[in-house]
């Protein structure tokens, strides 16, 4: 089967022809549909987030199961799935306590480039070939633990469904998961890209006001008024992004600031721009040695909550199927974002759209 | 838009805001407090540095110099130019910049803040150099 692999850091990907092995005991083959591009693919391929290569990248995915191994019981051939990237394990201590955004096996899975029980399936005639995140979406095939597939309503459009693998369900769950935003609380988000508007969207569900998003892109505006940004600001017009957020919100400062860059500069000023008591959630993936550097005696004075939010805090089980939902009954905007369609072999083509920001989503259909 | 498009800019207010300071009481405080404060900026990047501590040419209680890199100062106040002239223009709280680390302060810090009330006075110079020069 063709597939995109990272052979190794800042080099592009390599579209070509990998084995695929069938799925063991609680695994599951799915054909891909549809996967979108992101970020931190995009920061694995410059070498900022280290796991090990080469391996097949892509974790935003939605295909058709085709295959289930031993002791599969969720999903049977022919479902309708969306991929999770944390296929949380259900019985460590994060799982047991309800947080299974923190599994401790699914970030194993992570830093092994494995299955669960350091299982591989994927290989190819220069050695070994690993896991990404446990999904490995940028192929035709792919085998996952069948904790890590969500089955979903064959109604949606897979390419849709795609986006709620990853991009949706961090943005949506920052807001609903970590930050529990209410109606007439103010939100900024730093950084309009697929998840930034996801934050915008689902703050503009809980009934935020206002909805100030930022960007160094100026054509960023529109769409991020489309999904319910009240005000933007142009960071390339300012090097000081908190005083026009103090200046938006009443010199009070923001309930909430989502940071969804992963930058110094941006994490320092959402934590800045939040109002005393206030909270600043960072999503954006920074590299492994970056550090910023915060006022000490604010944290006491200001007793401001400063926190991270990863996959949205969600269990995919529930928010996955819950957020479709709401994608049904047009309450949440998938189809705006998807901007962008690109076959496997133009992989390379749809990351140099992320970078230079012409996308909102860029999505690979197989 | 950014307040002051150059260091030169920023530079030509300041030079004049200090030759018409000199001789302040806040100047005079700086001296008794035998202070050298530095402001470093970025966007655009220079320092500003005023010395209440080395002899004057002209016997004034400080003087205002222009670097590149920082020279030894007592304390260092460092932002963006644009929240430089925040301070300057005196729409500024200095508690709540540093608080929110717009500015990021070292050293001597409580000498420093000491200061802070008899900067008004500097705050009006400013502004008016500023309308002179058709700039505010
Ligand atoms: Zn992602
Ligand atoms: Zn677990």
């Amino acid at each position: 089967m063709r597939a995109a692999v990272l052979v190794d850091a800042n080099e592009a990907l390599r579209v070509t022809d990998v084995g695929l092995d069938r799925p063991g005991p609680k695994e599951v083959l799915v054909k891909m549909a549809a996967a979108g591009v992101c970020h931190s693919d995009w920061h694995v391929m410059q070498g900022d987030l280290p796991v090990p290569l080469p391996a097949i990248l892509g974790h935003e995915g939605a295909g058709v199961v085709e295959e289930v191994g031993e002791e599969v019981t969720r999903v049977k051939p022919g479902d309708h799935v969306v991929l999770s990237w944390i296929p949380s394990c259900g019985h460590c201590f994060y799982c047991l306590k309800g947080r299974p955004d923190m599994c401790d096996e699914a970030f194993n899975i992570q830093l092994s480039g494995s299955l669960p029980g350091n299982v591989m399936r994927l290989h190819w005639d220069e050695g070994p070939l690993h896991h990404y995140l446990g999904t490995s979406c940028f192929a035709e095939k792919t085998v996952v633990p069948d904790t890590g597939v969500i089955p979903i309503d064959p109604a949606i459009a897979l390419n849709k469904a795609a986006l709620v693998g990853c991009a949706v369900t961090t943005g949506f769950g920052a807001v609903v998961h970590t930050a529990h935003v209410a109606p007439g609380d103010s939100v900024t988000v730093i950084g309009c890209g697929g998840v930034g508007l996801n934050v915008i969207q689902t703050a503009r569900l809980a009934g935020a006001d206002p909805i100030i998003a930022i960007d160094a892109n100026g054509k960023k505006s529109e769409l991020a008024k489309t999904f319910g940004a009240t005000h933007f600001i142009d960071a390339t017009q300012s090097d000081d992004l908190i005083t026009p957020v103090i200046d938006l919100t009443k010199g009070i400062g923001t309930d909430f600031a989502f940071e969804v860059i992963g930058r110094e500069e941006t994490i320092e000023a959402a934590y800045g721009m939040v109002r005393k008591a206030g909270m600043a959630v960072i999503i954006g993936v920074a590299p492994p040695h970056m550090d910023v550097s915060f006022n000490a005696f604010s944290f006491p004075s200001q007793s401001k909550i400063l926190t991270g939010s990863w996959y949205g805090q969600s269990v995919p089980a529930v928010d996955i199927p819950r957020i479709l939902g709401l994608y049904q009954r047009g309450r949440l905007n998938l189809d705006d974002l998807v901007t962008q369609s690109y076959s496997l072999e133009h992989i390379n083509d749809a990351f140099q759209a992320l970078i230079q920001g012409t996308v909102a989503r860029g999505v690979i259909e197989f | 838009m950014a307040t002051y498009q150059s260091a030169e800019e920023f530079i030509d207010v300041l030079t004049e805001v200090a030759d018409r300071v000199k001789n302040s009481d806040a100047a005079k405080s700086l001296r008794e407090a035998g202070l050298v404060v530095a402001f470093v900026y970025h966007h655009p990047d220079f320092v500003v540095l005023m010395d209440g501590r080395s002899p004057t040419n002209d016997g004034s209680y400080m003087s205002m110099t222009f670097h590149q890199d920082l020279p030894a100062a007592d304390v260092s106040f460092e932002s963006s130019a644009d929240v430089g002239h925040q301070f300057w223009s005196g729409h500024m709280d200095v508690p709540n910049a540093l608080a929110r680390g717009q500015v990021k302060a070292k050293g001597a810090i409580t000498k420093a803040l000491k200061l802070i009330p008899l900067l008004p006075p500097l705050y009006d110079v400013y502004n008016q150099v500023r309308q002179n020069k058709a700039l505010g």
